[in-house]
């Protein structure tokens, strides 16, 4: 099965869910238990030689009220080691989605196979209207290179005047530059990692964010349109047809820094789209020859002054049925 | 042929050689082969893409099945069994051409290919002259004939102090002149009492068509004269006898002198040179209108083709006065003899001419729209390189662009609400180019953003090369439009132009946009 819906009590239950539903798509757990120092449990799971770690997050953190829990965080590292643990092999720094607030809505778990790698993506309807996104899985690779393997988590900043302001960069956006980096605030937030090496370097992670410094940097996305920044913003700004009313799914194309101003294309994550929403609802599905896809908000469609609102932003997800 | 290059040798000589390779028979393209051998399908030469159809093609697909190592069946799906290609045979009927290559690994039984054809597209038109085809014996200033302006003083007319005296024209393609307009001076005793209209299809031998006498004027008065059918002609001219003063002995002045085509509408054969090609569509049931404005400055240096397109073709009325018609996009050549390429199919043509070192770009014809067609019926684009239909390929405007990364306005593409919008990436600012954040067509990817900032990506991590669809946006109003067909655009790092990309199984050759080769300067035409 590659797509599944339902309920989840909390995050340590959604998380649990998730593990069954990886494990019938042919995920292979290294670890299923209680988090090594820290509230809540912890899912070390692999497939195709890609490793990651995914942890539910029980503290509320009410000292960070604008980036709440409960969480649910993820990582991605080169092999297997500790039980339980963000310690691993290569690891990455941990991409942190906030404010899975409880009971939630409901879920939508995809899953499916790209032609370099298997994903697995969650949707979760916490508040009614109101989404969080994380997910992992192997980039449709773009070029023969080492990697390819991805990671994603959605933060939203809660902060009045942020909150309902979608391109603001404290809010943490999967396959979108531009969210400032974990390392400048010393905590978690949302995000993308992918690894991709090259000149030498194993494992190269590159995180899709505001930084200058990283590793090199990744790019990609449409919230920032300045120099080296974004790889759809105009087909965004155009994506929704105001003559006809369609909406084009457009592969979230995803960069690397090589130097001398100049950038190399990677790849897109498989079974996941960017879309406007201008003339959709969250849910909705969306035929496409022969396929079907599933559209949800980043994180809420249009919301009103003081609630959440990532204006039309939104995700396609193939659902396999 | 699907795939076409040659060598022109001037701009009109381009248009001859075009409407040969699209009218002369039909077209094969969308090449597919699955099996176990691992040769190629070819045109008869031998070059990639070059398959191509025949007299008497029509839109259908043929499907080629091994039957053995070297033996395919070559069955259309209207034709039926045309009979059987042997590997490196050329196989010629006169609904499909090509040629099947052995590989490394033999072909095995059951190994198929399949390639489409559509109907040769049509010459609707090809008459008119421009500058070097209006000719005049015995007049002084004799532009004046011709430069559509008319005054009271002597600085627009033009004389003939000796009788007899001619001015004519000679075309880019035979039409049938029904009528003459002559505009006399405030002189008249000037006037002419006496002329002939005479033809021919050499420049040589000349055989009258009509002769008017004592013919009696008013001041300045521009009078036409009817000509009787005598049929379709190159060239065709007025032979002035005699004038109102003095009759053979005097003098005549004209101001204008026009050449009309038929008994009805304005379309003036001696104002410029045009054609309309109409292609068949892929299924043979459209009809795709390109016309052609040939322009000619010599003083410029400059010779063009501007094009325009329009859904409807109206018989009596010139290429820019077509109704609704897309404007024009200019397509600067040269005199010279200078290398193109071109890919084409029943639904558009897409090519290169390399006029010196610069790389003029051309899109003609129906692109591939994200809408269905029962809501966007007619996506046609017409892209050439500006819209100054005297532009030259000497030049270096920041407009003069083709359309992986157009300028202003080199792009113009029709919408589902049948209005034709400019697409523009770049334009000069103050003194530098930048991006053309006021119009709101644009280009993506060469474009990233609305204010048309600049791809900046180079070749993927391993070195390959990647081609993105070239896909054509606008914000107002807000729409995707759709793609080019067949053309992508490709970073252009450690890339040079005429280089081919090997990619699913076609090639396709790299060009730079006009005289620019930074990295978002480069795209690609697959030869199919």
């Amino acid at each position: 099965m590659s797509y599944q819906t339902g309920n989840a009590l909390d995050v340590n239950d959604l998380l649990d869910r998730f593990r069954l539903f990886l494990l019938a798509n042919g995920w292979a757990v290294n670890f299923w238990g209680d988090r090594a120092g820290g509230q809540g449990k912890a899912l070390q799971v692999n497939k195709g030689g890609n490793f990651y770690s995914i942890f539910s997050n029980t503290f509320l953190d009410s000292a960070n009220s604008n980036q709440p829990g409960p969480y649910m965080e993820v990582m991605l590292h080169s092999s297997y080691l500790t039980p339980g643990s963000a310690t691993q092999p290569d690891g990455t720094r941990l991409l942190r989605s906030t404010r899975y607030t409880s009971p939630m809505q409901a879920y939508h778990f995809f899953a499916g196979d790209g032609p370099n790698g298997s994903y697995a993506y969650m949707v979760v309807e916490t508040d009614p209207g109101t989404y969080r996104h994380l997910g992992i899985g192997v980039l449709h690779k773009i070029g023969a290179y080492a990697g390819g393997a991805f990671c994603y988590a959605l933060s939203w900043y809660q902060a009045t005047g942020t909150v309902n302001s979608p391109d603001a960069s404290q809010h943490g956006v999967p396959f979108d530059d531009n969210g400032i980096p974990t390392t400048s605030i010393n905590y978690p937030i949302g995000g993308t990692v992918i690894r991709a090496d090259y000149g030498g370097i194993s494992p190269r992670y590159h995180y899709l964010d505001t930084g200058t410094t990283a590793n090199p940097r990744g790019r990609g996305g449409w919230r920032n349109t300045n120099a080296e920044r974004g790889t759809i913003a105009l087909p965004v700004s155009a994506g929704a047809s105001i003559l006809t009313g369609r909406a084009p799914l457009i592969p979230l194309w995803c960069a690397v820094e090589r130097g001398s101003l100049l950038w190399s294309d990677i790849g897109y994550p498989p079974g996941m789209r960017f879309v406007r929403m201008d003339n959709m609802e969250p849910g909705q599905e969306y035929p496409l020859g022969t396929d079907t896809w599933v559209v949800f908000p980043v994180t809420r469609k249009n919301g009103s002054a003081g609630m959440p609102s990532s204006g039309v932003y939104g995700y396609a997800f193939r659902k396999e049925l | 042929m699907t795939w076409m290059t040659g060598v022109a040798a001037g701009y009109v000589d381009f248009l001859d050689q075009l409407q040969a390779a699209l009218c002369d028979r039909g077209h094969a393209s969308g090449l597919f082969y699955q099996g176990t051998g691992n040769g190629t399908l070819t045109g008869p030469t031998g070059a990639s893409g070059g398959y191509v159809g025949g007299t008497a093609s029509v839109a259908e697909t043929f499907t080629i099945t091994a039957i053995d190592a070297n033996t395919f069946s070559v069955v259309g799906s209207l034709a039926g069994d045309i009979g059987q290609a042997t590997v490196g045979v050329p196989f010629a009927s006169t609904r499909i051409n090509f040629r099947i290559n052995g590989g490394a690994t033999a072909f095995v039984a059951g190994d198929q290919f399949k390639l489409s054809t559509t109907p040769r597209w049509t010459l609707a038109r090809r008459q008119g002259t421009g500058a070097a085809g209006r000719f005049s014996n015995g007049f002084a200033n004799s532009t004046r004939l011709w430069d559509g302006l008319v005054g009271t003083t002597a600085e627009f007319a033009s004389r003939a102090a000796a009788l007899p005296a001619n001015a004519g024209i000679s075309m880019i393609g035979a039409a049938d002149v029904r009528r003459v307009s002559i505009t006399t001076t405030n002189n008249q005793l000037f006037a002419p009492a006496g002329f002939r209209v005479e033809y021919s299809d050499n420049g040589s031998s000349w055989t009258e068509a009509i002769a008017y006498a004592n013919v009696e004027w008013t001041s300045t008065e521009a009078r036409s004269f009817a000509v009787p059918d005598v049929g379709l002609h190159l060239h065709w001219r007025v032979v002035f006898t005699a004038s109102v003063n003095g009759g053979a002995a005097g003098i005549v002045e004209v101001q204008e002198l026009r050449f009309y085509r038929g008994v009805v509408g304005d379309m003036q054969l001696q104002q410029r040179a045009e054609a309309v090609l109409a292609a068949p569509g892929n299924d043979g049931l459209d009809a795709i209108y390109i016309g052609i404005e040939l322009y000619e400055d010599a003083a410029a240096a400059a010779r063009s083709f501007n094009f325009y397109q329009f859904r409807s073709f109206d018989p009596l009325v010139a290429v820019r006065s077509q109704a609704n018609n897309s404007g024009l996009t200019n397509v600067p050549l040269s005199s010279n003899n200078f290398t193109w390429w071109a890919a084409v199919n029943g639904r558009r043509i897409a090519g290169v001419a390399k006029i010196g070192a610069v790389y003029v770009p051309f899109y003609q014809g129906l692109g591939k729209p994200y809408e269905l067609p029962s809501v966007h019926p007619y996506p046609a684009i017409n892209a050439g390189t500006s819209s100054n239909e005297a532009g030259v390929a000497t030049s270096t405007d920041p407009n003069f662009r083709g359309f992986s990364h157009p300028g202003r306005y080199g792009l113009r593409a029709r919408y589902p609400d049948n209005v034709w919008r400019p697409h523009s990436n770049r334009f000069l600012s103050g003194s530098s180019e930048t991006g053309d954040s006021a119009t709101p067509g644009k280009v993506y990817p060469a474009a990233t953003t609305n204010g048309g900032r600049e791809s900046d990506f180079r070749e993927a991590l391993d070195g390959s090369r990647v081609l993105y669809e070239i896909v054509l946006t606008s914000i107002d109003p807000r729409h995707m439009w759709g793609e080019l067909d067949g053309c992508y655009f490709t970073p252009g790092f450690n890339l040079v132009p005429e280089q081919n990309i090997t990619m699913a199984r076609f090639d396709h050759m790299v060009f730079q946009n006009c005289f620019r080769n930074a990295a978002a300067d480069f795209f690609a035409i697959r030869q199919d």
